[in-house]
């Protein structure tokens, strides 16, 4: 065998075995990588595994604490100014004799028209009326109409704004039309309407 | 002669090869232990906390927006024209005075 021939020999057993030690070296660190990427993910995994529960915990503590906290504001801040109309309408109703006495007399006189209707149907007849001070002259005069029907009026000084409170002798039944009692039970009613007519233009919720 | 040397380089490049197993091993054992490492990591809880405190911020952040947001619908409603407000309490006193009674 000649020389170059056995040099070659040897250089084929060399390129062999740098490949060979090559590829085991490559596979090797690749598969080191996989190792350690396998453990990161289960690192991760594990993580957000215990960490999810928390975070929906926060999250609905906190966002849910700020949306509650804003619409308590945008009803409170509704809220005023419902009550400002509220109180706004009260002051034109304590001025009413004085600004409109014409519609104020009318319905004066309505509200003790429907009261004695309602209590005189159910027998009575002795009526109190109570009244402020400036209407009980007014309405002794009206309760002059009612002469066709046997009832026995009684006129009492109260503390109202306007209007009439007509009761029974023993104060079993009463009917309370004063301005005030109007108010008051009108009030859950009209609290929607008053609220559309503010607030037609402010998107609230 | 050329046979003996011939059978002495084979030797030669077989014990590379071993070599290389052998780094190969060890690269192995390596990243096993580094892998052990990172799975029983006592750092978790710290990055556990970690995490929860960066979301919270996250979270409290995203608050003041909607905090914010309700604001805005606040100083809407406190602009409301006292036209409204005047409209509102005619209907009111128009109600108490001629809804049926």
């Amino acid at each position: 065998m000649s020389s170059e021939a056995v040099q070659a020999l040897k250089d084929e057993i060399w390129r062999r075995a740098r490949e060979k030690a090559d590829k085991i070296l490559e596979e090797a660190e690749k598969e080191a990588e996989k190792m350690l990427e396998e453990a990161r993910r289960k690192v991760e995994e594990d993580l957000k595994r215990r960490i999810e529960p928390e975070r929906i915990v926060l999250r609905r503590r906190i966002l849910g604490k700020a949306i509650m906290d804003g619409r308590r504001m945008v009803i409170l801040a509704r809220n005023e100014l419902i009550e400002k109309a509220f109180e706004k309408a009260l002051e034109k109703l304590k001025t009413l004799p004085q600004s409109n006495p014409k519609e104020y007399e009318e319905f004066l006189a309505k509200s003790l028209r429907k009261a004695v209707e309602l209590l005189s149907e159910s027998g009575e007849k002795e009526l109190t009326v109570y009244a402020n001070e400036r209407d009980l002259k007014t309405l002794e005069e009206m309760a002059k109409t009612f002469s066709s029907r046997p009832i026995k009026f009684r006129f009492e000084k109260a503390d109202l704004l306007g209007g009439v409170v007509v009761a029974d002798p023993d104060g079993r039944k009463v009917f309370n039309n004063s301005l005030e009692g109007r108010l008051s039970s009108l009030k859950p009613l009209l609290r929607e309407r008053v609220a559309s007519i503010l607030f037609k233009e402010v998107k609230t919720r | 002669m050329s046979l003996t040397s011939l059978l002495l380089e084979e030797k030669k490049a077989m014990l590379h090869v071993q070599e290389a197993k052998k780094k190969a091993q060890e690269i192995l054992q390596k990243a096993r232990r580094e892998a052990e490492k990172i799975v029983g990591g006592s750092a978790e809880e710290e990055k556990i906390k970690e995490v929860l405190r960066e979301y919270e911020e996250e979270l409290k952040a995203e608050a003041e927006k909607i905090l914010n947001q309700y604001r805005n619908k606040v100083e809407e409603i406190k602009s409301i024209s006292e036209d409204l407000i005047e409209d509102a309490s005619n209907l009111i006193v128009r109600e108490v005075l001629h809804r049926e009674l």
